[in-house]
Parts: structure tokens; C-alpha cells; sequence
């Protein structure tokens, strides 16, 4: 019993003390604006988003739904309405700056579920609100985007290839938290006129941890057309 | 042609005509004319397309399925555009698979309950039985209409109304309005509909 509990405070203190992977220095350096790493695939200007959503839960449950988001990156404002596949709302709830849930159905009936759904969804569609941004590369020579945010967590995003980039959320104590894989696959009609990813999977990482992957299945542009092309946040 | 000839050598064809527009508007005069004309049913074949209203689209989500009952209750609810999905209710059992990349995949999480719940509540509709379930209190409306109204503050928090507009073809459901809301609602209409078609005993089996 002692052993155990020796082996749980040491493995405690290592993930403790868990750091950022290694920034390297590019070997071109350039500015935020102009290294296609730190774009992202974020969705700009104001979109209505509809996804089909699997949800890979804890007991190894794995749930179907959809998804619809209306977003507005300029406001990072979002309304987020959950579907079963026949279309019933089981969630809706809308954060602009806060939570508020319209309509909840058991077992998405509690705020917790809504500020877990709108990070996520800040954290997939939205560029982060750092305070700094630095450049380079991982060990892997993979070029990543370090964000450091107001409240001491970070995100980095990589982008291991073409069309593929990954994001990756630490705490303040430097666990990573989630990881999201937002990737173009397939250049099919009214998908991807502005690199808006057709897939995204989300793992979320944790005792509770669960993985959504989201297929995009319609994507269409809403409010000024000017915010999309000139890229306005 | 003489005219008087025509109209005598037309009168059964008439006299048919007249007694199936009776028949129409009799099978949906009242709950027991409904449950009479249901019990004639022993399967039913339709094509749908469903509309999703919602005061936040910018157009609603529209899919396209097929719908299969057999009495007394079988049913098979499949989507083919845009997510491809089948639902079904076969001896007592819900089941839903999703086609994930050509492979179907069976849903096994607890969202599946509310859908049982659906989809017992679609089977006795289709037996004709829309007055039978104390959740709702169903008033049968000229149209012929039937809405129905939950009886419990629970349940009218997740649905408004259910609006079913019935076919003059004597069985045959024409739509199916679910209101959550005044702004939000979805729209199943059904088309093609095949009244008493064989069917085998795989009908509702899923070959995965």
C-alpha cells in the first residue's frame, strides 16, 4: 500500500513539473502575419457551420449527433446547437463573452457541459488572444506557433504538413489538455472556399477525457462578405 | 358521342368516385374512423424530406430518408443526404447506425432513449392510436389536422406541439410539424407512399 502510494506522489510530481516541448529557432525567420503556421485554419468572418459529431465518451460509449455553429470571428461570438441525427435540439446556448444556455435536454442540462462546449469551441474556431506569440520549430523540425494567453495557459499550434494543423492547449503548469487535428481533406462544393477545416477531431485529455470528431458537412457564409475576404477579426 | 349515353355508361365509375371521396373524408372524421382505417394497414413505404427551421439559419438544414413501418410495430427511419443514418425498431429493440466512411457503426449512448421514445410515439400514430398517450392531449382539427399538446410542464418545455396533417388518401400521414418552439420546428414530408407492399423478414434487419 505504501509503494503505491510513493508511486502515485512521484508520478504526481513528474506531471507536476511537465514542461512545453522545445522551441527551435526557424531557420527563415518571419513575422506572425506572414507565417502561414500561425493562420491556422480558423473560419473568418461571420459562418454557419453544420457538422456531424461522434463523440468517443469515457466507458468507451461512442454517441452520434450534429452539430450547428453560428460564428462570428469578428465579435468571437457563437451559438452552438446540438442535434440528434433526426434533428431533435437536445442543446442550444450561445457565448459572447459568457454562457447562455436556451435550451438544454438530460444529460446536457448543466452549465458546466456549456462552458465546456463553448472553450471548445473557442479553442477550435476561434485564433487565440495572446499576449505573445513566438515562432520556430519542434525537435521534429515542424513548424509551430507558441501563444502564450492572459491567463498563463498556451496554446501551440503546429503545422506537421500541408492542410493539416494541429492545436495544442497546455495549462499553466505546462499538461497539455487538448489536442485538436483541424485538416482540409477534400475539396468538394461549398466546402472550403476559405480553408474552413472538413475535419476536426478534438481529444481531450484527462481522468473524464473524450474525443469529438466533427465532419463538416455544410458550410455557409453569413453577414458581410468583406469580413471573409479581407480576413477581419 | 351522346351525352346522356356517356354520363349512363359512366355512373359506376362516378358512383365509385363518389363513395372513395366519402371514404376520404370519413377515415379522419374520427378517432375511431383513424384506428379502423390504420387496422386495413400492414405496412407502409415512403420516401421523406425533412426541414429544420431554426430563427439562427441563415436557410434550413434539409435531409432527405426513407421511411418503412410494418404493423404492428417495425419501423426503420434512414437518412441518405446529407449524414447518412438508419434508426430502427424491431422487437422491442431501438437501434441507430451511422455510416462512418461506407462502414456503419452502431450508436450505443444514452441519447438513444429520447429517440425510443420518438419513434414508439411515430409507431402509434401509425396504428392509427394518436388519442392513446396521456403525454399529450390530441384534438383532431379540419384539415384533417391532428394537434397534439403536451399535457406535462416537463415535456411542453422540449416540444410546443406536434402538428400531423393527414393525407386524403384514407391512412396515409402527409406531414409531421414538431414545434420546439414558435421559431423553431422541423418539417418531415412524406412522399411516394406505398400502402401494404410484402415485405421479407430482413426488412428491418442492418447489414453492416
Amino acid at each position: 500500500m505504501k509503494s503505491i502510494s510513493l508511486l502515485l506522489v512521484v508520478a504526481g510530481l513528474f506531471l507536476s513539473c511537465a514542461s512545453l516541448p522545445p522551441l527551435h529557432q526557424a531557420h527563415r525567420p518571419m513575422s506572425v502575419e506572414s507565417n502561414q503556421t500561425c493562420q491556422g485554419l480558423y473560419p473568418l468572418g461571420e459562418w454557419q457551420l453544420y457538422h456531424t459529431i461522434e463523440a468517443k465518451l469515457p466507458g468507451r460509449q461512442t454517441g452520434f449527433l450534429t452539430g450547428l455553429t453560428v460564428l462570428s470571428s469578428r465579435e468571437r461570438s457563437a451559438q452552438c446547437v446540438i442535434m440528434t441525427l433526426e434533428g431533435f435540439v437536445v442543446f442550444d446556448a450561445r457565448y459572447d463573452g459568457q454562457v447562455t444556455i436556451n435550451r438544454a435536454v438530460a444529460p446536457f442540462d448543466n452549465h458546466a457541459f456549456a462552458q465546456g462546449v463553448m472553450a471548445d469551441i473557442q479553442l477550435i474556431f476561434f485564433k487565440p488572444l495572446a499576449d505573445e506569440i513566438s515562432m520556430g520549430v519542434l525537435s521534429d523540425n515542424v513548424p509551430v506557433c507558441r501563444h502564450l494567453l492572459p491567463d498563463g495557459n498556451v496554446i501551440d499550434l503546429v503545422n506537421p504538413e500541408n492542410n493539416h494543423w494541429e492545436t495544442r492547449l497546455y495549462r499553466s503548469n505546462h499538461r497539455v489538455m487538448r489536442i485538436v487535428q483541424s485538416m482540409i481533406k477534400d475539396k468538394l462544393p461549398g466546402k472550403n472556399l476559405t480553408g474552413i477545416a472538413d475535419k476536426i477531431e478534438l481529444t481531450a485529455l484527462g481522468t473524464s477525457g473524450y474525443t469529438l470528431i466533427l465532419d463538416l458537412v455544410e458550410a455557409i457564409p453569413i453577414g458581410p462578405e468583406d469580413s471573409r475576404i479581407q480576413g477581419v477579426e | 358521342m351522346d351525352s346522356r349515353l356517356f354520363k349512363a355508361r359512366n355512373w359506376p365509375f362516378c358512383l365509385i368516385g363518389i363513395i372513395t371521396a366519402l371514404m376520404c373524408l370519413g377515415w379522419a372524421d374520427s378517432w375511431q374512423g383513424l384506428r379502423e382505417t390504420a387496422a386495413t394497414v400492414s405496412t407502409v413505404k415512403a420516401g421523406f424530406v425533412q426541414e429544420k427551421h431554426m430563427k439562427i439559419l441563415a436557410r434550413p438544414l434539409i435531409s432527405h430518408g426513407n421511411f418503412l413501418f410494418q404493423a404492428p410495430d417495425s419501423l426503420q427511419w434512414e437518412y441518405t443526404q446529407p449524414v447518412k443514418s438508419v434508426l430502427v425498431l424491431h422487437k422491442g429493440q431501438t437501434r441507430r447506425y451511422v455510416d462512418k466512411e461506407g462502414v456503419l457503426v452502431e450508436d450505443a449512448t444514452a441519447g438513444l432513449q429520447s429517440m425510443q421514445m420518438v419513434v414508439q410515439q411515430i409507431t402509434q400514430w401509425l396504428n392509427g392510436r394518436f388519442d392513446e398517450n396521456p403525454a399529450f392531449s390530441a384534438v383532431l382539427e379540419p384539415g384533417p389536422k391532428i394537434v397534439m399538446t403536451p399535457t406535462e410542464t416537463a415535456l411542453a418545455r422540449l416540444i410546443q406541439r406536434i402538428e400531423i396533417e393527414l393525407s386524403n388518401r384514407p391512412a396515409v400521414i402527409e406531414s409531421v410539424t414538431i414545434y420546439e418552439s414558435e421559431d423553431s420546428y422541423t418539417r418531415l414530408v412524406f412522399q411516394n407512399v406505398t400502402l401494404n407492399m410484402p415485405l421479407d423478414d430482413t426488412a428491418f434487419s442492418i447489414t453492416k
